[in-house]
């Protein structure tokens, strides 16, 4: 028996880096992922002025007296560092990404609640209560971080 | 017909593995009419234009999933893409993406294959169900079955595989209708095999990595919602890790 000939030549196709301009679907998918390198930026900035808090002499503080060499760095983050128009911009920008965040991802949870409203029925938690609910607990966040700056100015 | 007939232009990613080294485009003038698919306009081009254009079809009614290809870079079945929706555009067509091109619009699907294979994806009985008579049936109340049944509608067309970014930069992701249909079989009150597909819904390359793009819910031609099982599939797993951690095994 002849021998059988194949010309199969499976061709892949190349992954280039800019996969992801080709579709609307996915500049939005990595606009939403993308937040995070400015997360990464508030979180390191909060971080340096937690640390520079720390650094600080607070028994000297609570004293009545300021122990000059152990806040000024502290001072620093607080007004120039944080008084910066680059850094204000930075920081509105941050915040703008990460409410974008907030409502694409929040957008996307109903997907992973798929809940039976009860036993006998076949009727599922609608969308709009996950929502909801993601909102107000976002919503009392905001209040508690609010609050707190507000009650320690 | 007493219909006008339109004409469009159609552009078909050609690649003949005997002569060509890698694709290239075809473009054809096609008549068509309000009820007129992409899969029909193909059928023109095939009799009427190009005879050696090869595509993949059968049912032409999207049930079989055989005609999933790239419609102007979105996956699609073609026998559910109609022209008139694309009326002023060209239509570009291209084998289903992520997946290796065999001949013009056929691809080598056997990597989706073998990862449903992989995942175990029938019903594993309990010991006690197992010796069960042939003459008695499983119990399934109405709402057992809503729970699995919208991720069961899936007809293995890859168009999810197609949309899926994770699955073009890491190969081997276990991916959407895999992941989709693991997640179907372990909350079916009939099964009892999910111990067995854990390592599968476990592992990097299963639930883990995925990253929440969403778009092969968006592309899926049954509305599967792949990346809803997949979702919960990442809750399946991660109270697994919280139970072992608590109550390790032998």
């Amino acid at each position: 028996m002849a021998q059988a000939t194949s010309f199969r030549k499976p061709y892949h196709r190349e992954v280039t880096a800019t996969w992801w301009t080709k579709n609307p679907f996915y500049v939005h998918y990595m606009l939403r992922e993308g937040t995070a390198v400015l997360a990464l930026f508030a979180t390191l900035e909060i971080i340096l002025g937690v640390f520079l808090f720390a650094m600080c002499n607070l028994n000297a503080v609570a004293a009545g007296t300021v122990d000059e060499t152990t806040t000024a760095a502290y001072m620093w983050w607080a007004t120039d560092f944080l008084g910066n128009p680059v850094v204000i911009a930075l920081n509105i920008v941050t915040l703008g990404a990460q409410l974008f965040h907030m409502v694409t991802w929040f957008n996307l949870m109903p997907k992973a609640v798929r809940v039976f409203l009860n036993k006998n029925s076949t009727e599922r938690l609608p969308d709009i209560a996950t929502k909801l609910a993601l909102y107000a607990a976002a919503l009392g966040g905001f209040i508690v971080v609010l609050g707190a700056a507000w009650l320690t100015k | 017909m007493a219909e006008i007939e339109k004409k469009m232009k159609i552009t078909v990613l050609r690649y003949r593995p005997e002569q060509d080294d890698k694709p290239w485009d075809q473009t054809f003038e096609v008549p068509y009419h309000q009820g007129t698919s992409l899969l029909e306009a193909l059928f023109y081009i095939k009799d009427n234009l190009e005879h050696s254009l090869s595509f993949r079809w059968s049912c032409r009614m999207a049930i079989c999933g055989s005609c999933g290809m790239m419609v102007n870079n979105v996956p699609h079945l073609a026998c559910k893409t109609f022209l008139r929706d694309y009326e002023g555009q060209d239509i570009r067509v291209e084998p289903l993406a992520n997946f290796p091109i065999e001949r013009d619009l056929v691809v080598d699907l056997s990597d989706l294959i073998e990862k449903i294979e992989l995942i175990k994806p029938y019903i594993i009985p309990s010991e006690k169900d197992a010796k069960m008579p042939l003459n008695r049936n499983f119990k399934q109340s109405p709402m057992q079955m809503e729970a699995y049944l919208q991720f069961a509608q899936c007809i293995n067309c890859g168009c999810c595989y197609a949309a899926c970014p994770q699955y073009k930069l890491n190969p081997k992701f276990i991916g959407p209708a895999a992941l989709t249909l693991l997640y179907r079989y372990n909350i079916d009150n009939r099964d009892s095999g999910a111990l067995q597909r854990l390592p599968f819904l476990n592992s990097e390359n299963g639930v883990w990595g995925c990253t929440f793009v969403g778009y092969c819910s968006e592309v899926c031609p049954k509305k599967v919602d792949p990346s809803s099982a997949i979702q919960l599939g990442k809750k399946m797993s991660a109270t697994d890790y919280v139970i072992k951690l608590v109550k390790p095994e032998e």
